[in-house]
């Protein structure tokens, strides 16, 4: 149990050299690596979710792919497709670049609910099929999904059911002001992240993801968690509460979050941190509060309330 | 309890307790006492569900057109009972009061019931502090407040439960409808009663009095003394000598405690004896004359001014309502500090009120005694004027033997001052004291004294050697007055009752002028003994007695202008005085302390055991409640038991410890979220309280227990904790 | 300095008022009784209930404005709201004394001066506590709804006063006008224009239109090699363009004044038209005077285009229409500009014209639309 906290420890530490002045947002991408979930991102352009999806996959020594949505991407551009081989006179598949262990999705939100499709049943089933052939996916494989906020012309967002695919909802945010300036002293490189050593090997991660199942949730704070997801279903402000995936979700998030903070144990924090980031993107605002059903920040608000008007267990 | 039973139930205390003080104050007609006891009796098991009452009552129950009748009939009542009946409009209104309250106590179905109630009861403490002023009235008037305070909170908490909202309601709050007393609410609800009475004492003393208007009421009746009216028969003290009624209260801010002994009050000086009773014929009246306001100087009302005179003796005295318009003071006043629109005195420097007073008086004076000049050791010829022979050298007839008698006790003597010494002497030697001499219903009851029975009490001591004196032409004079043995070492006053009015003799010397001598033996006045426990009760009630009619009833601006020239001169007086009083007021807590201690050295075993069980209760309830906090405790949640519960404990007192120090956690706030407040705002105690909540999420919430070594540590930080002091 | 403690002053008694309850007329009216006879007789009992009853009072006070200290607000309105249709507004109380709670609390939303009382009352609120407290909202008119503050009355503790106190929170909210159902022979003009309009032809979409074989300049990733294996040549597939329904619609904001509540009704008129098509998937561009909207699709260009109906002006015509002529009066220049709905609250006013087929909505039409509810 005591050596999980030195290797998180050196991937936090790793990143933060080339991502500076966002411990939470590092802390909470490991969180969902070793929870085996995946992480939507939603942010402005420009503030590293590349980079940070990139320094992530290098400090693991894992295999990374960008996949840039656009309005004209068919599925077989990030699945793969099989091309018929006149030599050999037979398919031979080509995989495509999901076949990676850290996937970068960028601007999910530009293309065809079809293509998006394609890219989550693979999240939720861990293996493709093409052509009646099940290929199964890399371990440890995490997506990265991001969202530019502001454009509303011409795209698709993502329906709900697909939003609870996803482990997390987070915002980078621009840098504070003396770390923007350490970034810019910093000698530019074009790609920041190359520069960076693997600290942890693919088998580690998978080990680290084992042991997170064997952290220790106590039973009031089950009961702790389970009454925060019983106030999101049964406040007037939501019409659609946290489903019991939401539930699970947000129980393997507390528990990889006390094996980051090098605890074998959970605690009333972890969940009160966790909830909005983990909850709010699968509830849905009534519609008597707001008709733009999925307005982020409002829906982090209602679970903040939420979660303040449940008492901790003592 | 809910809080509309609370309601009811303080509603009828408050009813309750300005019952009793109208009970206490007025004389009020049995059948009315008893219907309004019963009334309230009832109400008050309706209350608490007693199901044979309310069954009852249910059969009685009337339409609000009967109570309406029965209210005008009250009313019709009070007009006969005001116009014939009783004749006063003041006790008439009171029945009519009652009427009205049993009545609304029937009654108290609606919200205004309440506030009728209310107002009923206001009139009734009100009516009840118009009509006496003893201090009975002081625990009413606490419990009435506390009662007041109560209802009106109670009431204005159930106030939302009665009005329903106008918009509808979405939020369902079934755990409200009904909702509790909570001992959180309890104590604030007597926080908020003991505020208001603290604020009560201060307005209390603050707010400026405008003096007197123009309906100004006497309390009770008038003590009926004798022995101080212009004539007085020989044995009328007598029955009045086993009355242990209250007369007045002396204060000697002079003297100390250890210096007490004997004090006489003089009143009355008689000069004519007609062989059954004396009568004063210098009863002129003169007014004093004020030299400056309130204070009323005695010039020199005697012919002769001696040049000897006692030290000056300031004394305050506190009397009683008596039926006689006669001051008392130690013998011989010099000025009287009151608040009096006119003093008199007669010849013989007895003062007097124009009229009886019908309240209790409080006033100061000041005497010198008059000792025996060293001229009057020598034997001299004396030559007495005229008005003197008259007067004091005055016999009854037939009085020979009682002459020859003092001849010869007196033969020896050379000088004035020897003889009437001698003669004192003889008296208090050879006569015993009893207080069961017949009535002066005899001929000659004086020569029986002396002669025949040998026994009797003060008026005959006196009379005797007044007789005898002028029978050797020593001029004499009887003086009645009170000779107070008691002191209440609790308020360091002098008691003095009508059983210590008292008969004495004034001498008049050539030089020394009047001297006082006291011919009745010394251990003849002893007051009735009383158990000493009981005793020392009732001198405690009585020094309370004392204060509050001081502080409270007899507050006047006078006392306010004082306290503000107080302050003008320096603070530091009014503090020591207030210190002083405050020390006067918890003395007779010292005092049961200290015969708590005597009673244990001298070994009266079952009465030690009393009182240290009781003392020893008293402080384990009370420092249980301040250590425990029974309201705070939060309701149990299951949980493992043994080590994981001790550290569980500790994390929740460390939390009270927080709260006591300002630092409040809220309910949804977890652990870790809690020590960076704490680190915010109390930084010393920020790592002892990391330190514990660390050990508590791993025991709690890990599943591991804590080691031995572990929860003492946690022990040792909670205490260093505890001894650290917030900045 | 003057004008400083009048502001002083003034926030003060703003921020605070008191207000008698009957029984604490009844209270006043007993205590200057007692004052009198008091003063009166000089019995200082009656003196010491004169005190218990003004302590009584002043406690009172004091408790009061204690009770009212140091809460804190936030409102969570919907930043949309249609008149006359019931939306639910929430207000969170936090309690922030650290000792001691805060009882019998009336809430009610203050709006350009006027209390609104919402029926909110909290019990008791212990110290750190916060409470979410919802109410229904209905707006009656369309525009900007403004809520400025919070005012909070409590009669605590003997109910004797009534303490007032106002904390500025506020609040915003959009009004759209009002959104109803339209009859369909209104549209079905519209429908038979978009079918006319949409041709089967070409275009991204994923339905098959054609297989043809490979040229150069085709997309590879269109190769169909199911068929490229069948018949060994390169084919290449090729989709059909998803029909896409486009409408434009103009809203003319002139109106002389007398025309006002018709020009209400064309803008709940369009919102519904709008509304109706938007909820067909049609990509939609709105007009009105001189701002218009880009094309867009989907909910969020929805909520958009009913912002800036609940934001339109009228405007009465001018002598000179120089400065405000309309720039979008010409004919828009894109073809693909789909189907051109004019709603013309007066008559008046132009309109542009245009190739493209039009529907002109006058009066008559949106009145008697509404009507044939």
């Amino acid at each position: 149990m005591m050596n999980s906290t030195q290797p998180i420890r050196a991937i936090h530490e790793n990143i933060s050299r080339v991502i500076k002045g966002k411990p939470q947002v590092i802390e909470l991408t490991l969180v969902a690596l070793l929870a085996r979930g995946h992480l939507l991102l939603e942010d402005v352009p420009g503030v590293g979710k590349t980079t940070l999806a990139h320094s992530l996959a290098r400090s693991l020594d894992c295999s990374f792919k960008r996949i840039q949505f656009t309005s004209d991407l068919l599925p077989s551009d990030i699945v793969g497709v099989s091309i018929f081989n006149r030599q050999k006179q037979a398919f031979e598949f080509m995989p495509g670049p999901i076949f990676a262990n850290i996937v970068l999705a960028d601007e999910i939100n530009r293309t065809t609910p079809k293509t998006q499709s394609s890219l989550l049943e693979a999240m939720s089933e861990a293996q493709i099929s093409v052509d009646n052939q099940t290929y199964p996916l890399n371990q440890p494989f995490m997506v990265i999904a991001t969202q530019n906020p502001a454009e509303y012309h011409g795209t698709f967002p993502l329906p709900e059911s697909q939003l609870d695919r996803f482990l997390m909802r987070l915002r980078i945010g621009y840098p504070s002001p003396d770390e923007e300036k350490k970034v810019l002293d910093r000698p530019q490189s074009l790609h920041p992240a190359e520069d960076l050593q693997p600290v942890l090997a693919a088998q580690d991660v998978l080990d680290l993801q084992a042991q997170v199942d064997k952290v220790f949730m106590e039973e009031s704070l089950t009961e702790y968690l389970l009454s925060i997801v019983q106030a999101t279903r049964q406040s007037e402000l939501v019409s659609l509460g946290v489903s019991t995936r939401g539930a699970l979700a947000l129980s393997r998030a507390v528990k990889a979050l006390a094996l980051v903070r090098g605890r074998n144990y959970c605690l009333p924090d972890d969940i009160k941190e966790l909830a909005p980031t983990v909850l709010s993107h699968r509830i849905m605002v009534a519609r008597t509060q707001s008709l733009r059903q999925r307005s982020f920040e409002q829906a982090e608000r209602i679970i903040q309330d939420l979660v303040e008007s449940v008492p901790v267990p003592v | 309890m809910p809080c509309d039973q609370a309601l009811r139930l303080t509603s009828i205390v408050l009813a309750s307790a300005s019952f009793v003080g109208l009970v206490l104050g007025a004389s009020l007609p049995g059948w009315l006492i008893f219907l309004t006891a019963s009334a309230l009796l009832v109400a008050l098991s309706r209350t608490g569900n007693v199901t044979a009452i309310t069954s009852v009552v249910r059969l009685v129950t009337l339409s609000p057109t009967t109570w309406n009748v029965l209210v005008l009939s009250g009313f019709l009542g009070f007009w006969i009972d005001s116009l014939w009946i009783s004749g006063d409009l003041l006790t008439s209104g009171i029945h009519f009061l009652l009427v009205l309250m049993i009545i609304k106590l029937f009654n108290l179905q609606h919200r205004r019931d309440y506030v009728h109630l209310f107002a009923i009861s206001l009139v009734a403490i009100l009516a009840a502090a118009s009509l006496t002023s003893e201090l009975w009235y002081f625990p009413i008037f606490l419990a009435y407040m506390l009662a007041g305070v109560w209802t009106l909170l109670l009431f204005q908490l159930t106030k939302d439960a009665a009005v329903p909202s106008a918009a509808m309601r979405r939020e369902p709050e079934p755990l409200e409808s009904n909702r509790d007393v909570t001992p959180k609410m309890f104590w604030m609800a007597n926080g908020l009663a003991a505020a208001t009475f603290g604020l009560t004492l201060v307005i209390f003393f603050v707010i400026p009095r405008v003096s007197a208007g123009f309906y100004q009421k006497g309390y009770g009746e008038n003590i009926r003394t004798s022995g101080f009216s212009n004539t007085v028969d020989l044995g009328s003290i007598g029955p009045i000598k086993r009355d242990r009624s209250v007369v007045m209260r002396v204060e000697l801010p002079d003297r100390q405690a250890h210096e007490v002994g004997r004090f006489y009050l003089r009143g009355l000086a008689f000069d004519r004896y007609d062989g059954r009773s004396w009568a004063n014929q210098l009863s002129h009246r003169r007014s004093l004359s004020e030299d400056s306001p309130e204070t009323f100087t005695l010039r020199g009302s005697q012919s002769h001014k001696p040049p000897h005179h006692g030290p000056a003796l300031r004394q305050h005295i506190q009397l009683e309502p008596l039926d006689t318009p006669v001051l008392f003071a130690a013998p011989f006043a010099e000025s009287i500090n009151g608040r009096f629109p006119a003093i008199q005195a007669d010849v013989t420097g007895a003062l007097y009120l124009p009229f009886p007073s019908s309240t209790r008086i409080e006033y100061s004076a000041v005497s010198r005694s008059n000792t025996v000049a060293p001229a009057d050791l020598q034997p001299r010829p004396a030559a007495y004027p005229e008005l003197f022979i008259r007067h004091f050298l005055q016999m009854p007839v037939q009085s020979e033997r009682i002459a020859a008698l003092a001849r010869d006790v007196a033969e020896s003597k050379q000088t004035i001052y020897e003889k009437a010494v001698a003669i004192q002497d003889h008296l208090s030697s050879h006569y015993r004291y009893s207080l069961d001499a017949p009535l002066a219903a005899q001929a000659h009851p004086l020569e029986e004294f002396l002669f025949d029975r040998k026994t009797g009490y003060c008026e005959h001591y006196a009379t005797a050697m007044v007789v005898m004196l002028r029978a050797i032409g020593i001029p004499a004079r009887l003086v009645t007055g009170f000779l107070a043995t008691e002191w209440n070492e609790y308020g360091n006053y002098y008691v003095v009752r009508q059983q210590d009015a008292h008969a004495w003799v004034e001498v008049h010397l050539p030089h020394s002028g009047w001297v006082m001598m006291d011919p009745t033996p010394a251990d003849g006045d002893s007051a009735v003994g009383t158990l000493p426990a009981w005793h020392t009760v009732q001198s405690m009630l009585d020094s309370v007695r004392l204060r509050w009619n001081r502080f409270f009833v007899q507050y006047s601006a006078t006392d306010q202008l004082a306290v503000m020239r107080d302050l003008q001169t320096g603070s530091a007086s009014v503090r020591l005085r207030t210190l002083d009083s405050l020390a006067a007021l918890l003395r007779p807590l010292t005092a049961a302390f200290e015969t708590g201690i005597d009673s244990m050295t001298s070994g009266d075993l079952p009465h030690v055991v009393k009182v240290v069980g009781i003392l020893l209760a008293g402080c384990g309830v009370v420092a249980w409640l301040v250590w425990a906090r029974p309201w705070n405790w939060p309701r149990r949640s299951t949980g493992a038991a043994g080590d994981e519960q001790a550290i569980v404990q500790l994390y929740r007192r460390m939390l009270r410890q927080l709260e006591r120090r300002g630092i409040h956690k809220p309910a949804a706030m977890p652990p870790l979220q809690f020590i960076r407040i704490i680190q915010a705002q109390w930084s010393t105690a920020g790592t002892a309280v990391a330190s514990i909540t660390e050990l508590y999420c791993r025991a709690r919430f890990g599943g591991v227990p804590l080691t031995r070594e572990e929860l003492h540590r946690a022990q040792e930080t909670f205490h260093q904790l505890t001894s650290l002091s917030r900045s | 300095m003057l004008t400083r403690l009048r502001a002083i002053v003034q926030r003060f008694t703003y921020h605070r008022s008191t207000r008698l309850t009957s029984e604490g007329l009844q209270f006043l009216f007993f205590t200057l009784a007692v004052g009198i006879a008091a003063i009166n007789t000089g019995n200082n009992l009656f003196y010491l209930l004169l005190s218990m009853m003004l302590s009584i009072i002043l406690v009172s006070g004091i408790v009061a404005e204690h009770c009212l200290r140091r809460l804190e607000f936030h409102r969570h309105l919907p930043d949309l709201l249609f008149t006359n249709e019931l939306a639910t507004a929430t207000l969170v109380v936090k309690n922030r004394k650290s000792r001691f709670p805060s009882f019998s609390l009336t809430l009610s939303d203050v709006c350009d001066g006027q209390d609104i009382d919402r029926g909110l009352v909290i019990r008791e609120l212990p110290p750190g506590a916060s409470k979410l407290l919802s109410y229904p909202l209905v707006a009656a008119r369309r525009g900007r709804l403004r809520l400025d503050g919070v005012r909070v009355i409590t009669s605590f503790p003997f109910g004797l006063f009534l303490k007032k106190a106002y904390y500025p929170v506020a609040g915003e909210a959009i009004v759209c006008p009002e959104i109803k159902p339209l009859a369909d022979e209104v549209l079905q003009d519209l429908l038979a224009a978009g079918q006319d309009h949409t041709a089967h032809r070409k275009g991204y979409g994923s339905d098959l239109y054609n297989l043809r074989l490979y040229q150069a300049g085709d997309d590879s990733r269109a190769i169909h090699w199911v068929t490229t294996a069948r018949t060994s040549k390169l084919t290449v597939r090729e989709t059909e363009a998803e029909s896409q329904r486009r409408a434009s619609i103009y809203l003319s904001p002139l109106a002389p004044d007398n025309l006002d509540t018709e020009f209400e009704e064309a803008v709940a008129y369009t919102a519904s038209l709008v509304h109706h098509l938007a909820v067909r998937s049609y990509h939609l561009q709105l007009t009105i005077g001189s701002s218009r909207s880009s094309f867009g699709q989907g909910e969020a260009h929805l909520l958009d285009l009913l912002r800036m109906l609940a934001l339109c002006e009228r405007r009465a015509p001018h002598a000179d229409m120089s400065s405000d002529t309309d720039r979008f009066l010409e004919p828009p220049d894109t073809v693909d500009s789909g189907a051109l709905i004019v709603v013309r609250p007066w008559r008046g006013a132009e309109v542009p014209s245009a190739p493209v087929p039009a529907l002109l909505v006058d009066t008559e039409t949106f009145l008697g639309a509404s009507h044939a509810m």
